[in-house]
């Protein structure tokens, strides 16, 4: 697994994940989350268009990444879910908790 | 005629022997192109489900090792494990999964696996360690 890191003007932090989120890749996650939440940026936006595979161990660094964002004041959204991950959500009905946008531009619109 | 396919390791229950489930799985996509993805995926996330709580319950024991053995069968496909890990103390008949609003980081592991195959048991091995079956189709 891969993050890429960007700070937006608008102050939205956007990673984009590619590879897998399993039990291997979760630690790796929830630090990404949790270092930009420390530089200041607790909005937070997921781009998971690159995400081959996601299990439970990596939805649990979702989970902790969105209380972390939360805790700051802020959130975490979730953008461009692959049907893989678009499944798993549903299964598990974290598509309750954990919205998906079509993009990481479209996450803060609101 | 499409050819049986079997693959099998045993290893550390580690986090290596992860990528080592999902490298069985590229073998498995190799070799049977004619099974369709959204199975071959269902199934792998089983079975990493599978192996992970395996290696998250083996961490602060002593060393267990890992058995996996995956094959196709007649419509199907099947995964045997088998560790020499205590014997699990664990429902897998029915386990439920967390609520999504109490924003639970864990637990979910064994609820995806009985929604995604059509068979899935556990035994105790004599004291010695636990095997775990999952089918589908």
């Amino acid at each position: 697994m891969n993050i890429t890191t960007t700070l937006r003007d608008d102050g939205v932090a956007v990673l984009a994940v590619e590879g897998r989120i399993n039990l291997v890749s979760a630690p790796d996650l929830r630090r990404a989350v949790q270092s930009v939440v420390d530089e200041g940026s607790a909005r937070v936006a997921v781009d998971l268009s690159a995400v081959e595979f996601i299990d439970s161990s990596g939805l649990g660094a979702l989970i902790s990444g969105l209380k972390t964002a939360r805790t700051a004041g802020g959130d975490l959204r979730l953008a461009a879910a692959t049907e893989q991950v678009t499944s798993v959500l549903q299964l598990t009905n974290l598509d309750r908790i954990l919205r998906v946008y079509p993009s990481p531009d479209d996450a803060y619109r609101d | 005629m499409t050819e049986p396919f079997r693959d099998a390791f045993r290893a550390p229950a580690d986090l290596e022997t992860i990528g080592r489930v999902h490298e069985s799985f590229e073998r498995l996509a190799e070799q049977r192109p004619d099974l369709p993805a959204q199975v071959r995926g269902a199934f792998e996330l089983a079975v990493v489900e599978a192996v992970t709580n395996v290696v998250t319950h083996s961490e602060d024991d002593r060393p267990v090792r890992v058995e996996l053995v995956i094959r196709t069968t007649t419509g199907g496909l099947e995964a045997i494990i088998t560790d020499d890990a205590p014997p699990a103390d664990v429902d897998v008949a029915d386990p439920a999964m967390p609520e999504a609003e109490d924003l639970a980081e864990s637990g979910r592991g064994l609820a995806l696996i009985t929604m995604l195959v059509d068979r899935f048991e556990h035994d105790t091995l004599d004291g010695t360690g636990n095997r775990w079956l999952l089918a589908l189709g």
